[in-house]
């Protein structure tokens, strides 16, 4: 799948999970898909908080131009990290994955991948020092975030039905 | 006070070059993160409001009075750039595009108005006049923006 197939299956909206990171436990990835420029770019805002003070651990923006004219496929800024660009690498069937590395030279690398039920799993692994032996990494399984069903509209019974009492 | 968090909201108003002038730009300035970056997304329409080109610029602060940040133009590709404050009003760009070209920006709040400039030039020359074009941008409402609905087609 390409990016252009994949960020124009109708994934654009707000994604919500639990992540699996690295060194901290119970955090929260949540990840805005839009677009700008008229729908030429695409945009993922992606936060990692923590789930028990709602502390942005991470913050990253990723860019992504559906028809770059030349240059990167993507740009990447984050609040660890700062801002460099990255480009598409080889991954299996159905994965979107852009790497790249930051200005201290530090390797980064993003996929994403629509999974079954509507999900979007996300992978973000980097390294603070190059030498580092294992990356740090967040994944997470994301929901896309709905509203709820409103309490009443789950116990009433369908309009239709009860008219047909009624009526009897 | 770094001059682009009081540029938040929507502007408008005529680009123009040496030439002449270019189309209608609108600008959109947003805090993203709570104000940890601003993005500027720029959209150019031509006067019978087709959609000509786009850009946006997102920059943070990185210490030192530095700040960097991403750029990305319909027309230029992608590039990392480095915005600095010249003075409390100003804010100058600076990026190396793909192609060994060099793209200098800036925006300032000049009597409510915000005045934006874009040059695009070979590394180490002068920017070609029609490579130069400069804005002078009126705050407007949401409601007002040239909208793809309103706009009709995308690019021409």
């Amino acid at each position: 799948m390409s990016v252009l197939s994949l960020f124009r299956s109708g994934i654009e909206g707000d994604w919500l999970g639990k992540a699996e990171t690295s060194e901290r436990a119970d955090m929260i990835v949540r990840l805005g898909i839009g677009t700008l420029c008229m729908g030429e770019l695409q945009r993922l805002q992606l936060e990692v908080l923590d789930a028990h003070t709602c502390e942005m651990v991470l913050a990253a923006l990723c860019i992504v131009p559906f028809a770059p004219a030349q240059g990167p496929a993507a740009g990447m800024w984050s609040a660890i990290s700062g801002a460099y660009t990255m480009n598409l690498t080889p991954d299996d069937e159905g994965v979107v994955a852009l790497s790249g590395t930051t200005a201290r030279g530090n390797p980064v690398t993003l996929t994403l991948l629509r999974g079954e039920n509507d999900e979007l799993l996300l992978t973000l692994l980097w390294r603070v020092d190059p030498a580092e032996q294992h990356p740090h990494r967040i994944a997470a399984a994301l929901k896309r975030m709905r509203p709820a069903a409103p309490a009443h509209a789950r116990t009433t019974r369908p309009a239709r039905k009860s008219a047909r009492r009624r009526a009897r | 006070m770094l001059a682009v968090a009081r540029c938040t909201g929507h502007w408008r108003g005529e680009l123009r070059s040496r030439l002449g002038v270019t189309g209608i730009l609108e600008l959109t300035c947003r805090p993203v993160f709570g104000g940890v970056v601003h993005e500027l997304e720029t959209n150019l329409f031509s006067h019978d409001s087709k959609y000509l080109v786009g850009g946006c610029t997102w920059f943070a602060p990185a210490g030192g009075g530095g700040l960097n940040g991403l750029q990305y133009g319909t027309a230029m590709g992608l590039c990392v750039v480095e915005a600095r404050e010249s003075d409390a009003e100003t804010l100058v760009i600076t990026g190396n595009l793909p192609g060994n070209m060099v793209f200098t920006g800036s925006i300032a709040l000049e009597d409510d108005h915000l005045v934006i400039s874009s040059a695009v030039a070979e590394r180490g020359a002068r920017a070609r006049e029609e490579d130069r074009s400069v804005g002078r941008l009126r705050r407007v409402s949401a409601a007002t923006r040239l909208t793809p609905a309103r706009t009709g087609k995308a690019r021409s």
